[in-house]
C-alpha cells in the first residue's frame, strides 16, 4: 500500500524505474516506502484535501470566504434585528407611562 | 423647569420601546427587561445634570441601562466566564426540519453568548450604533468592540450548527456560486 502511494508522485523517468522495481522481489519493494515515508504522507494529505467532508463552522469563521460567509452573516443579521425589532415595535407599557408621569408631578411640587 | 422636565418625559417616552428592546435582547427576559427600563428611567431622571445637552440622549440611556444590567450580572454573581465556557455541543441548538433557523433557536442560542460579547452583537447589528458609539457605551476600545461582534458571530454560527448554506435554505442560484467559491479555496 505504501510502495503504491509512493508512485503517484513519481516523475515519467522514475515511473519507468518503479516498473522495472515491479518484477524485482517483495521485498526490495516494501523498503523502498520505507525508505520514503514522506511520498505516502503526502499522498493522505491531498486525499483530505480533495475529500468530500463539508467544512467545519469553525473554519467558515477563520477565513471568510465571499458568498458562504456574506450569507450566514445576512441571515444571522435578520434574525438579531427581528428580536430586537418585535420588542421596539410594541407600544410603551402602561406602568411607564405612570412613571414618567408621577416623576414629572414629583419636579413641578419642587 | 416644568417645561423642561415635561420635554424630557416626551424624549424619554419615545425612547422606551428601544431600551425594552435593547434590554430584552440582552437579559433574555421581558420581566427583567421591563425592570432594567425601569431602573434606567429612574436614575436619567435623577442624573440628568450629568447629560450633556445636544449629544445623543438614546446612547446615554443605553449606557445607563447596560451598566445597571452588568453591576447587577455581577451581584448575582453570573460571571462572564462561566458563560464563555459554555461548549457548543452542550447547547443542543439545532436548526429546524426544514434546515430553516427557528427563532426561538436563535434566541436560545443569542442567551448562551457571553454578555459582553451579546451587548456587543445587538448594539452594533441591531440597534444600528456605530462601533465607535458602541465603544462609548460600553466603555471601552473601538477594536475591542469590533472583536467582541466577531466573537459574537462565530459562536452563533458554531452554536447553530450553521455548517453549509443549504441548512438555512438559500436558493439554488446562491447555492452553485457557494459551491464554485469553495472549489476554487480548495484547489488554491
Amino acid at each position: 500500500m505504501a510502495e503504491k502511494d509512493g508512485s503517484t508522485h513519481l516523475s515519467a523517468p522514475a515511473a519507468e524505474a518503479e516498473t522495472r522495481e515491479q518484477e524485482q522481489p517483495q521485498q526490495s519493494r516494501q523498503s523502498m516506502g520505507q525508505n520514503k515515508p514522506y511520498l505516502a504522507h503526502s499522498k493522505s494529505d491531498r486525499q483530505r484535501e480533495i475529500s468530500m467532508d463539508p467544512p467545519r463552522p469553525s473554519d467558515l469563521y477563520g477565513t471568510p470566504r465571499g458568498m458562504l460567509d456574506r450569507s450566514l452573516q445576512a441571515q444571522l443579521g435578520r434574525q438579531l434585528r427581528a428580536i430586537f425589532s418585535d420588542v421596539a415595535q410594541e407600544p410603551v407599557p402602561e406602568r411607564f407611562i405612570k412613571l414618567l408621569e408621577a416623576l414629572e408631578a414629583r419636579e413641578k411640587r419642587r | 423647569m416644568n417645561s423642561h422636565s415635561s420635554s424630557l418625559k416626551q424624549a424619554l417616552l419615545g425612547l422606551i420601546p428601544n431600551l425594552r428592546a435593547f434590554a430584552v435582547s440582552l437579559c433574555g427576559d421581558i420581566e427583567r427587561a421591563d425592570d432594567l427600563v425601569q431602573e434606567t428611567l429612574l436614575k436619567a431622571w435623577d442624573h440628568l445634570e450629568s447629560f450633556q445637552e445636544g449629544t445623543n440622549l438614546r446612547a446615554w440611556l443605553f449606557t445607563i441601562l447596560r451598566n445597571t444590567y452588568f453591576s447587577e450580572c455581577r451581584r448575582r454573581r453570573r460571571e462572564v466566564e462561566d458563560r464563555d465556557g459554555t461548549k457548543a455541543s452542550d447547547l443542543a441548538v439545532h436548526p429546524g426540519q426544514q434546515g430553516h433557523l427557528d427563532m426561538q433557536d436563535f434566541r436560545r442560542a443569542l442567551n448562551l453568548l457571553p454578555p459582553d460579547q451579546r451587548e456587543a452583537l445587538i448594539l452594533v447589528g441591531a440597534a444600528g450604533f456605530s462601533y465607535e458609539e458602541a465603544a462609548a457605551i460600553s466603555s471601552c476600545a473601538v477594536g475591542t468592540i469590533k472583536s467582541r461582534v466577531n466573537r459574537a458571530r462565530g459562536k452563533l454560527t458554531e452554536m447553530l450548527g450553521v455548517a453549509t448554506p443549504r441548512e438555512f435554505g438559500p436558493d439554488s442560484a446562491t447555492e452553485a456560486i457557494v459551491a464554485r467559491t469553495a472549489g476554487s479555496t480548495r484547489q488554491s
